[in-house]
Parts: C-alpha cells; structure tokens; sequence
C-alpha cells in the first residue's frame, strides 16, 4: 500500500453536545431546539461522511469534548458512533485538547479498538501499516499546556504518509489562548506530509504543498463571533507528494454577522428592505441550514433615533427575517443623524456632544459618580459572578464598560437627534 | 432674514392665497380651518425646504405640483449688492428665483440647521406653553433642565426621568425590588444552575459505582464458575447411579461370554445362521419333495380318465356361428307369409287397374289368368314419359280449339239472327236464307256438310225460314255423320279386328266426307247471301264471321288429325278424345307405381326364400355330422349345440390337468437341487466334534452378546455425555449404595453453590442499576444548555440595564454643564418681561446659587421662599412664556452675530383672550420683542386680532374658503387638531408607545412626550 494515495479526513474543535450561544435571545423555541443539538447533529454529520467515503482514517485534532461531559449521553452516543466507524474498518486518531484535556476530563466510557487516544506524556506515534500511514501527536494533559510540543515530536516514517496532530495555538493566533504554542517552521520543519491543527476555530490552511498545515476550524459555529461555513477538511495524500485539501461544509446551521449601512434610507421601512436584501443572501449562502443573524446597523440616517430603539426595530426585522428562515439573536444600531436633521439645537447638542466625549474619552471618569458606581457595585455583588464564566461578561473588565459606555452614547446621541429625549 | 409676503401659489386646499408679513409682530387671525396650521407648514417649507414625498398637502395637487412663492430679504439676498429683496419659488425640486435661477437658502448657515430646530427653538404653542409652566411649578427651580428647555425646546429631565424609570424596571439596588427584570433573570438562572447541579452526578460517585459493579460482576462470574464445575460433579455423580444397573449387568454378560468361548468351536455368527438355515431346509425340503410325487400320481390318474369328444370340438366353431345366426334366420322364415299376402294385394290391384284401362279386354277380367301375363299386361299399358308430354301439350291445344269453335260459331248464329231481323219487314228468301247460312258456327263441319247437302235434298230456295232450317239440318246431319263414323271404326278396333293403320284411314276418309259436306252445306248459303242484295250489309258481317269459323274448323280438323295421330302413335286407341286421356294417363301412372312395387317384392320373396333354404341345408348338415337326425332342423341345431359345448368342457378339463402336472414336475426338480445345496452347507460344517454341540454354544453366544449390546445402549442413555468404557469401568463393579450416596452428597454442594450465585447475580444487578441511575440523573447537558441560555439572558438584562442608567449619567452631566454668564443674562431678560406678563404678580427672577446648585429664584408678592411650586398655574406659565421669549432672543442674537441673521418666530395660540387687557399687555410684551425679529401669532381668538390692531401690528385675517369647510385630511396621517390644545391624551400615550417611550395609563404626560408627539411629523410640524 506504501506510496498510494491515502486520503483522511480532518476535523477539530467539535466540543461535542456543548451549548450554544445566543439561543435564549431567539424567541424561536423551535429553532432553539434545534441548534441546542448542533454539535452533535454536526459531528454525526462527520461520521456519516466517513461512512459514505471511508477515508483511510480521521484524525481529530483535540477539544472533542467542550469538558467534563454533563451527563453519559455524550459519551454514550461517542462511543455508539465510534463502534460505526470501527465496523466500517476506519481508525480514528485523537489528540486531547485544552477542552478535553485529561485532568479536564473525569469520566469516561471504554472506546471501541479502532480509537486511538495518543498519550499525553510524550510523543506517540500510531502506524498503519496495511494503509501506509503514521500518525504522530501528543495530547494535552492539563487545560494550560504552554510548552512547544511540536518539538519533541518523531521524526516521520520512511516509505509512509505521516500525518502530525497537534492542539495548538500558532504564534499570530493571538485572539486565542496561547496553548501549546509553536512557530508555523517549527510544523512544516517536522517533514510530515500534513500536519492537522486544532484550537483555533477559523479555518486556515497555514502552509500548502508537500508540507501541509491547516487548521479545520471547528465543526459547528456556536456563537455569533463564529460565522460561515464550519466543517472538516478531507485531506488527500501521498508521500512527498502535495496534500489536496477539501473543505466538507458539515455545520447544521450558520451564524452570520450583517452589517447594514441605512445611509439614505428615506424610512423605515426602507431600512428593513435593506436588512432583507442581507437576511436574503445569509439565506442562500446557507443552503437549507438554520441562520441565526446578528444585524448592527450603520451609516448617517435622520431615523437614527428611531433606530436607536433597537427593541423596537426587532419587531420589524425579526418577522421578515423569520419568513426568510432566518433567526435575528440581536440588533445593534450605530446610525448616527445627519446634521440637518438633528432636532436639538446645535447648542444644546454641543453640549451633550461634549459630555458623550468626555465620557467615552474617560468611562472611569463616569463611573466614578457615586451614584452610578453604587448602582454598578450592587449589581456587581449580585450578578457578576453568575455569568462572568458562563457568558463571558465582566462588569469590573473596563473594556467590557467602556463598550457599554460607547453604545450608550452612541444610543443617547442618536435619541437627542431624533427628538426622542 | 426677513419675509415680507407669503403665497400658497399650490398648496393645500388653497391657490395663490397670499399674506403679507410685517416687520415685527403679525397677528395672523381666522377660526379654525381657515388655513392656519397650512400657512404654518408653508412657512416651515419655506424655510426647511418642501420634501414631495408624503407630503400632507398634497392632497389636491401632487407632490411634485406643491408650490410657495414669497418676497423675502435678508443679509445674504444683498451680499452681492444687485439685490435686497429676493421673490422666490419654492416647490419640491429647490429655491428659485422667479427667473428659474436657483438660490441656496443663506438662512440655514445660521445657529439653527434643521427644521426641527427652529420648531422645537423658535415655536411655541400652547400645549409647550402649558408644559413649561408646568414644569416651572415642579422643577423645584432647578436652573439647568428649564434654561436648557427655553433654549431648545427639549425637556432634559423628562428625559432623564424615563430613562430612569427604564432602568429602574431592569434593576434597583434596594434588595426588597424582586420584580426587576434582572433579579427574576437572576432567579431564572439560579434555578436552571441548580436544576443543572443536581442533574450532573460527580465524576467520582459514577466512578465508586462502576468499580462497584465491576467487583460485583467479578464475584457473580467466580461464583457461577464453581457452580458450574459443582454442577458438572453432580451430573456426573448422578449418570454414574443411572448408569449402574446396566452397566453391572455388561460386566456379568461379558464374563458369561469368555466361558461359553473357553468351552470348545464357536461357530461365527454367518455360519451359525448358515447351519441353522441348512438344518431347516433339509427338514422342510425332503417334506415337500414327498408331496410333490404323490401329487404327480393323482394328476396321471385324473388325466387317463378323461374321454374328450374332439369331433364335436372341431365342429364348435360352425355349431357357434349357426347358433348365432339362428334369430335372424328365424324372423327371415317368418316374414315370407306376410311378403306372398302383399304381393297378392298387389296383384290384384294391377289387375282392377288394368282392366280399368282396358274393359274391353277380356283377359285381364279372367280370375285365372297367370299372375305374370296380368303383369305383362299392365307393363304393355305403361305409357313413355315424352309421349305423355307431347299428348299432354295436343289436349290442351284441342281443347283451347274446340272452344274458340264454339265461341265463333256462337257469333256466326247471333249474326244469323240479326240478319233475320233485318230482313223480315221487305225480306227475300235470299236474305233470311243468306243470313241464316252464315249465322251457323256451332255446328262446324258438320254444319257445312249439311249446308252443301241442302241443295242435293232439293230445299225449296224462295222461302227464308225454310232455307234456315234446311242449313242448320244439314250442319245436324254433319255432326251425326261424323258420330257415326267413329262409332264404325270404334267398335272393330277395340275389338282388335280393324288394324291401326286401316282404321286411321277409314277414319280420315269418313272426316274428310263430313267435311265436305259441311263445305257444300256452307257453300249454298253464300250464294244465297249473294243473291240477297238488301241484306248485303248484314252478309258482309255473317261471311266474316263464317270466313273465321271456317279457318277455326280447319284448324280443329288439322289439330284433331295430329292428336289421332300422336295416340296411335303411342299405340293408344285413336278414339280417346283429350278428356278420356286423362284418365288413361292417371290410371298408367298408378299401374307404373304399381307394377314398379310387384317387382321388388317378387324379387325380395325370392331371396328370402332361398336363405331360409340355405340355412336350413347348412344346419342339417352339421348335425348329420354329429350324428342328430330329426325333421326339424332347429330342433337339431340345439341338441348339436348341447354336445359341442359338453366336448369342450371336456377339453378344457384335461388341458389344465396336463400343465399342473408339467409344472408339479418342475417345482420337484427345484427342490431336490435346493436340498443338495443345503446338504453341501451341512457337509461343509460338520468336523470332527460335534456339530450339534458346537452350534448349541454358538447360540449361546450370540445371546449373550445380543444382551451386552442391549446394555451398552442402556449405559449409554443413561449417561450420553460420559465415555462408555470409562464408565463402565467406573461403576461395573461398585456398589449401589455407594454410588447413590456420592449422587446426593454431590446435589447438596451443588445446590449451596447455585443460592451463592444468585445472591452474587442480585448484588450484581443492584450495581449496575445504582450505575445506570448515577449515569442517567436527568438531562444534564440540556439543562446545562438552558442554563447558558438563561445567563445570556440575564448578561442582556444587565446590559440594558447598564447602557438606560448610563444613558441617565450622561443627561445628568449634559444638565450639570454650566454656563453662567449666559443664564444669568437670559434671566434677566426674562425678569425685565415677566412683571408685565404676570400683570404684576412675579416681579423678579434671579439665579440663586447655593450648595454649589444654581436655582431660579421667584420675586414675588407673598411667595415667602420664592419656590416656583407656590405660583398659581397661570402665573408659572407666564414665567415660562418670559424664560422662554428670553431664550428665543438670545438664540436669535446668536444667530445675527453668526452672519445668519434672525428666522420668524412662530407664537401658536399662546395668548389667553379670556382677559382682554391682560392680552393686551402680553401683546404690547411681544410686539416690544417683535422690534428687531418678525413673530408670528397665530389666534382663532378676534379679541387678540383686535388687540394688535390697536396696537399697531400688522394684522391678517383668514377666512375659511367657502368650499372648504373642512379641512382634507392628508393621506395616511391621522393629524390631530393642534392649535386648540385639545389633544385627546389616550392618542399621545399610544403614539408614544409606538415610539418605544415608556409612558403610564393615567396621570400626566410628560411634557418632553407631549413636545416630541406635537412634532412627531418633520414635514407636517405645526407652531
């Protein structure tokens, strides 16, 4: 078999039967239903992919599983899926990521022999020897693993296809947290045919050729910061030949971000016609899939004020887009009015433009009222610490208050202009 | 900029309706719907620009149609120095000069940069008016929010007061407000987060239960092992008891067998049945041998006793055949009686016919004339079928003659007569005679022949009636000569003496004589018709009749030859007229059928006649043969029948004698070679000892070992899983009791060993049930997913709640922003006017600054604190109306020092008329603040408009158009009335909904909601 092609399929990132973000906002219980089983909708997705294509193997590249499983179920259906594979003759090559890392994870099931857990002490290596491939990685045993890993990683097996997985984050990747961390030299220098890379949910294909490195990205967007097509990448290859890399679109339903400039919209309604035009192409760049939008509108419009009123606006947006199988999770309007349609004075506004200034120059400044700082330092006390893991939302982050701050004014302004105050 | 006229060249209901502007304070009055609030819209047009879409004056014209025109001036219409005053068009496209040349509105370079700036800054109406005194009243003389609304026109703290209200329904500090939105996100959370936690079993309890239940399956498997292997003992134990007995008797057998071998020659078991078999057939056969010879002596004798009679035999198959024919050969006997009786019916039906054809023949009548001659007879009667034809066709021709004869002598009598009657007055002898001559017809030839015979009997000519009579004798005589004739040649030819062709002449020369006759007969009565003259007419008619009968004669003499000579001929009697003939041919037809009928069955007689005769010699024959004689030869043919069928009987009898003897024969031969063969086995068998001792043991033997084989079956059933000979081994020799002890003993321990497995399988069982539960609390990861969803919900609550109590931060440092200087000048501005609007009531206001706050502070009679909560309502209005003025002012001398110079001011029903001399002095204020900017009063009250008159403003009245008694309202907008002040609050609070600005059922609405709905529409913005 040494020196035919083999082809594998790649995938990462599938924290499997994790929820998903922004569900709550819908009102579509419906929907939400839905796309509360998107991992697990999508990674059945993967597996039936193998078993229609029957790759040489699938090699999944760490965060499996969100973290400890909340119940069997997970577990159970894995391992239910796993024995499908194995009876369809597939091997399976993991690596533990951040997520799933083995003090991470506290309960188990007994996988099927066609699973292959790579150690998480050292470099492993697993050979297939009747297909001609090797699989070399290691996992991470704790959630913060901040050594190179990929230096210690073998050197490939003459006569095979070698194929390198690791969980990592590439130095230029910074928005993620920076595990494992390595150089993209320190990859293609390991002279593997491919190296499949977990961690970061966008896919990128860091180096082409007979080298390969990629990232599939994760299987399912699950958030509105994870738009577009999500899926795994179906990776042909042949030793010292170039890896032919295919992205397999397996995602179950798509976030999208719209952003919808209303300059010169005479009305309302010409507002939403604008939102329609996007809502329609999210639609149709999704197939049939489930779309959950996030809509932020901008531009200079005299309907800044009525705009402001996002609530307000959903009750148009959200109908049309719902005829459009579209699910709108939240609207966000920066529409600033154009001078001449300003109804306060341009004393007054200075004035008011002034003070926004100061404070968006300067939230501190504003939080230091103490009345302001009272209100926040009980609702602090009372709710931070139920969401600031959960959701990701810290009232003591000054960002996190200068953003607030920014989309207040941004709210302010636009209602004085619209005579709204 | 200053406007000096103002048209509604296309506007609304109107068409060039135009006011003039003056150049301080006008006082545009009308009742209402007299165009007001469109003169108001049209100014803002003016000034703003005119948008066509959706405009709510288009309602008569287009948008595009909508068109103002108005003569203005101002700084930048006399920048360039050409110009001071400017007309200008204004429609949807742009401003334009009355030339078409366009012009950019200078006014807008101005502080004041939209529409809604000058509506919310420089208009007042009386609802804003109502709502700033108001807010006077309660705003505690807090300086900031009501400087900042007399400048703008945008109440601040009502603002912040609903953001407030807003972020309070989210959250609220105070630990009693449960209802806010977050702390029920809070609970909604903190529930989900629990259900969550109880849901998810630890990692570690699911770890103690599956260790658990794998020790506990470990222990059910070893106790089920050592049951199975007890199991296995006692199975065992158990086969060996059942296995015993036959086991024990296989050791006896076994031991019985090897003594019966020890005891000399066991023959093998082939052999022993050979021996057995041999011994048997030397018995049986030397038995049957015996039989079969004394069978064979019998069948001899039997066979020499029997006499077979083999003539008979030989002549059974002719005796058969006589016998079968017999039946019909007596019928064929029978029937010639009945045959001779026919025939001689027959006979003498041809006789009667015969002599029926022929009387005259006197053989036929003769009873004993031979039957052949009778036969011959009627055969010679028979006439040919041609020849009945023919005569057949001649009948008819001379019976069809003789009729038209006696039809045209008829007419030649009836043309006799009529000649007679002609002739009888003056009539001759010739006459009746000639007529009486040609008049006979009937007669024929005879009538001729009497005619011509007249003369020759010498008849008297000269009488008439006598000539008649002597004609019609003649043709009498005629007719009697002719009978006569034939009965001459009748009688000698039937009598056979005349000879046919004798008689035929004789016949014909008599005819021809009669004939002659007739002619001579018929001949003198033409002459005599000749010689009568006068009665030519009537003899030319007679001899045409005559002529016609004379050829009808001539052809019955021809025809009547024809049919003689056709009869003889046929050698028929000549004399036979046609009717005659018919009967002849009648009776030669029967006597055809007849003497056709005689010959069948003369012939069918003859040869029932000879078969009988036949059969009756063939039988003789036979039985003269077997030696029966008689005179009846059926009789004979039965006795014969009797001796042949005795013969046969015979025959038979010995036949089958002599094959069981061939056959007895055969079967001896048969056994005698089987018995030899049995004395070989025997032979070969017998040795020196003793054969019957030896096959006595083998018998023995093969007893025995049919038992050992009975009883190894028996141990094998016993125990089917077991190795036989082991077992055998085993237990042949033990002890029953032994065995039976050990089976029970076996049972008890394997008993004890099941109760241990099953409370090892029970423990199992609970284990992994503990195991299933601990792994399947709930649907954690669900409500886990739900959880997140609710904490979202609960970071969105906080965020809006954070975003509204920021949003009131920021108002709150907008309001703190002071400009002192400023204030302090546009109070006293407002103090200067205020002690006039309020009749004298207020009569100062002062900035009051204290604890770092700037408070209005209110001069005034009585007010002890000078708080603005102690005015009357009507006296906090005015105050308002003073703060406001000020205000306009100082935004109007802002303007001017900017270049852009000051806009009109709108004053929309602000001044009370229910006191006229209070208006008066809050006209004379406002005519004192017209003297440097134009401000226009809109009133429905005539007391104002009269007022200003006095007082020297400019004054336009309007009046309703006398076709518009209503006002249309524009499409699509219901439009409140404005300028009365009767806004039906149940309206703004929905139009404030829709806008998404929280507002409560009942009390009073917020004045900064009440402003931004009276200015709700940009292009339809009322002042």
């Amino acid at each position: 078999m040494a020196g035919d092609m083999i082809r594998i399929v790649h995938a990462a990132d599938i924290h499997l039967d994790s929820p998903l973000r922004g569900l709550g906002r819908l009102g579509d219980e419906d929907l939400a239903n839905r796309l509360r089983s998107a991992t697990r909708e999508a990674f059945d997705r993967l597996i039936e992919h193998c078993l229609a294509t029957l790759p040489g193997a699938l090699v999944l590249a760490g965060d499996l599983y969100d973290g400890d499983w909340k119940d069997y179920s997970t577990g159970v259906h894995l391992t239910s899926r796993m024995r499908d594979l194995h009876d369809a003759g597939i091997p399976v090559v993991m690596v533990q990521g951040n997520h799933d890392a083995e003090s991470v994870i506290s309960l188990s099931l007994t996988l099927p022999p066609n699973v292959t857990r790579l150690s998480t002490a050292r470099p492993e290596t697993a050979r297939f020897a009747d297909i001609g491939l090797a699989v070399h990685g290691q996992g991470f045993a704790t959630r913060a693993v901040s050594t190179n890993l990929a230096l210690a990683y073998p050197p490939p097996d003459r006569d095979l296809v070698n194929v390198g997985l690791l969980h990592t984050s590439v130095q230029g990747y910074a928005a993620h947290d920076p595990y494992a961390p390595c150089s993209l030299a320190d990859l293609t220098g390991l002279g593997y045919d491919y190296v499949a890379l977990g961690h970061v949910h966008a896919r990128e294909t860091l180096s082409a050729g007979p080298s390969a490195v990629a990232f599939s990205g994760n299987l399912q967007g699950r958030h509105p910061g994870e738009p577009g097509a999500k899926g795994a990448l179906d990776v042909a290859l042949r030793p010292g030949g170039e890896a032919e890399i295919t992205f397999l679109p397996l995602d179950v339903a798509r976030w999208s971000l719209l952003e919808i400039d209303v300059t010169g919209a005479e009305d309302e309604a010409a507002v939403v016609a604008r939102v329609e035009a996007e809502v329609g192409r999210a639609r149709e760049s999704a197939d049939t899939r489930p779309v959950v939008a996030r809509v932020r509108l901008v531009g200079t419009s005299h309907l800044a004020g009525v705009l402001a009123d996002t609530e307000r606006v959903g009750y148009e947006i959200r109908p049309m887009a719902a005829r459009h199988a579209v699910a709108v999770d939240k609207i966000r309007s920066e529409v600033t009015a154009p001078a001449d349609r300003r109804v306060m004075p341009e004393a007054q506004r200075a004035t008011l433009e002034s003070v926004l200034g100061t404070a968006l120059a300067d939230p501190a400044l504003l939080f230091a009222d103490p009345e302001l700082a009272a209100d926040l330092a009980a609702l602090v006390s009372e709710v931070n610490e139920r969401y600031t893991r959960t959701v990701g939302l810290d009232l003591r982050d000054a960002q996190q208050l200068a953003e607030l701050v920014a989309e207040a004014a941004q709210r302010l302004g636009a209602k004085a202009d619209g005579g709204l105050l | 900029m200053r406007l000096h006229r103002l048209e509604l060249t296309q506007y609304g209901a109107f068409t060039g309706r135009a006011i003039d502007v003056g150049p301080g304070l006008t006082v545009v009055h009308g009742p209402n719907e007299s165009g007001k609030s469109t003169l108001s819209h049209a100014l803002g047009d003016l000034l703003w620009g005119l948008t066509a879409r959706s405009h709510p004056y288009a309602f008569r014209v287009t948008g595009p149609q909508l068109r103002i025109t108005a003569d203005l001036s101002g700084p930048a219409a006399a920048s360039d120095g050409s110009v001071d005053d400017i007309t200008l068009v204004v429609d949807s496209r742009a401003w334009r000069s009355l030339d078409g040349v366009a012009v950019e509105p200078w006014w807008r370079a101005g502080p004041i940069a939209s529409r809604e700036q000058w509506a919310t800054s420089l208009g007042l109406d009386r609802d804003r008016l109502r709502s700033g005194g108001r807010a006077v009243l309660a705003g505690g003389g807090d300086l900031a929010p009501l400087l900042f609304r007399v400048r703008s026109g945008v109440d601040l703290d009502a603002a912040r007061a609903t953001l407030h209200a807003a972020a309070d329904k989210h959250y609220k500090k105070y630990a009693g407000a449960k209802g806010v939105s977050v702390r029920l996100a809070v609970t909604v959370v903190d529930r989900a987060r629990s259900a969550t936690a109880a849901a998810t079993s630890s990692g570690a309890e699911v770890a103690r239960l599956r260790v658990e239940h794998d020790g506990q399956v470990a222990g059910f498997r070893a106790a089920d092992r050592h049951y199975a292997e007890l199991r296995t003992v006692a199975q065992t134990a158990e086969e060996s008891v059942r296995a015993w007995p036959p086991a024990a008797g296989l050791v006896a057998t076994r031991e019985r067998l090897a003594t019966l071998r020890a005891g000399g020659r066991v023959l093998e078991p082939p052999d022993l049945r050979a021996h057995d078999d041999a011994r048997t057939g030397v018995n049986d056969l030397t038995d049957l041998l015996a039989r079969r010879d004394d069978l064979l002596r019998g069948l001899d004798e039997q066979i020499a006793g029997l006499e077979v009679d083999d003539d008979a035999v030989a002549l059974g198959p002719k005796t058969d055949e006589l016998r079968e024919r017999r039946g019909v050969e007596r019928a064929r006997a029978a029937s010639i009686p009945d045959l001779r009786a026919e025939l001689a019916a027959l006979l003498e039906k041809i006789r009667a016919l015969v002599a029926e054809a022929t009387p005259e023949d006197p053989v036929v009548a003769d009873p004993a004339m031979p039957e052949d001659t009778i036969v011959s007879a009627a055969a010679g009667l028979l006439i040919a079928a041609d020849v009945t034809d023919r005569l057949g066709r001649a009948a008819t021709h001379l019976r069809e003659l003789r009729r038209k004869v006696d039809s045209a002598r008829d007419e030649v009598e009836t043309a006799l007569g009529r000649r007679v009657e002609r002739s009888a007055p003056g009539g001759s002898d010739t006459e009746v005679r000639g007529s009486e001559g040609g008049g006979s017809e009937g007669g024929g030839s005879e009538g001729r022949s009497a005619a011509s015979r007249a003369p020759e009997s010498g008849t008297t000519e000269s009488s008439t009636t006598s000539l008649e009579a002597d004609v019609l004798g003649h043709l009498t005589e005629s007719r009697e000569q002719r009978d006569r004739a034939w009965a001459l040649v009748r009688e000698p030819w039937l009598s056979g003496v005349l000879p046919a062709d004798g008689l035929r002449a004789q016949l014909a020369s008599e005819v021809e004589a009669a004939l002659t006759n007739a002619d001579h007969a018929s001949d003198a009565l033409a002459d005599q018709a000749e010689s009568a003259g006068r009665l030519r007419e009537a003899d030319a008619q007679l001899d045409e009749r005559v002529s016609h009968l004379d050829r009808l004669q001539h052809d019955l003499a021809v025809q009547q030859s024809d049919w003689v000579g056709l009869l003889i001929a046929a050698t028929l009697p000549p004399f036979l007229d046609p009717d005659a003939w018919e009967v002849r041919r009648t009776t030669a037809g029967e006597l055809a059928v007849a003497v056709g009928h005689h010959v069948t069955l003369s012939g069918k007689l003859a040869a029932e006649q000879t078969a009988v005769a036949q059969f009756a010699g063939e039988t003789r024959e036979v039985c003269a043969r077997l030696g029966v004689v008689g005179d009846d030869h059926w009789a004979s043919l039965e006795s014969s029948v009797v001796r042949v069928d005795a013969a046969r009987t015979d025959s038979v009898k010995a036949e089958g004698l002599r094959t069981q003897r061939a056959g007895t024969i055969v079967e001896r031969d048969q056994l005698a070679v089987e018995l030899a063969g049995h004395e070989a086995v025997l032979a070969r068998l017998t040795l020196d000892d003793d054969l019957a001792d030896v096959t006595r043991r083998s018998h023995e033997v093969v007893t025995e070992l049919e038992r050992e084989r009975v009883l190894l079956e028996q141990v094998r059933a016993a125990a089917p899983r077991a190795d036989v000979d082991d077992l055998i081994r085993r237990v042949g020799r033990r002890d029953q009791a032994d065995l039976e002890a050990e089976e029970t003993e076996a049972k008890e321990r394997t008993d004890a060993a099941l109760i241990l497995r099953d409370s090892a399988n029970e423990l199992r069982t609970t284990a992994a049930a503990a195991l299933e539960t601990a792994q399947q609390v709930g649907s954690a990861a669900d409500l886990h997913a739900r959880e997140v969803e609710a904490t979202e919900l609960l970071a969105a609550e906080v965020e809006e709640y954070l975003q509204t109590r920021i949003m009131v931060a920021l108002l709150e440092r907008v309001l703190a922003v002071e400009t002192p200087e400023e204030d302090n000048a546009l109070v006293a501005h407002a103090s200067r006017l205020v002690g006039r609007l309020t009749d004298g009531r207020v009569t100062g206001l002062t900035v009051q600054e204290a604890l770092g706050l700037r408070r209005l502070r209110i001069e005034a009679m009585g007010l002890a604190e000078g708080v603005p909560a102690e005015l009357s309502e009507g006296t906090a209005d005015q105050v308002f109306l003073a703060l406001r003025l000020a205000g306009i002012r100082q935004l109007q001398e802002r303007a001017v020092a900017l270049g852009g110079g000051t806009l009109p001011v709108l004053l929309d029903d602000v001044l009370m008329a229910s006191d006229d001399a209070r208006t008066a002095v809050a006209l004379e204020v406002i005519l004192e603040e017209a003297r440097d900017q134009q401000i226009l009063v809109l009133t429905h009250h005539g007391a104002v408009a009269g007022a200003a008159e006095l007082l020297g403003a400019t004054v336009v009245a309007l009046e309703p158009l006398p076709d518009q008694g209503v006002e249309p309202t524009p499409l699509g907008r219901p439009r409140a009335a404005r300028s009365d002040g009767a806004e039906d609050p149940s309206r703004i609070r929905e139009w404030a909904r829709a806008e998404g600005i929280v507002v409560g059922d009942r009390g009073r609405i917020k004045g900064w909601i009440l402003e931004a709905y009276l200015a709700r529409d940009e292009p339809d913005v009322d002042l």
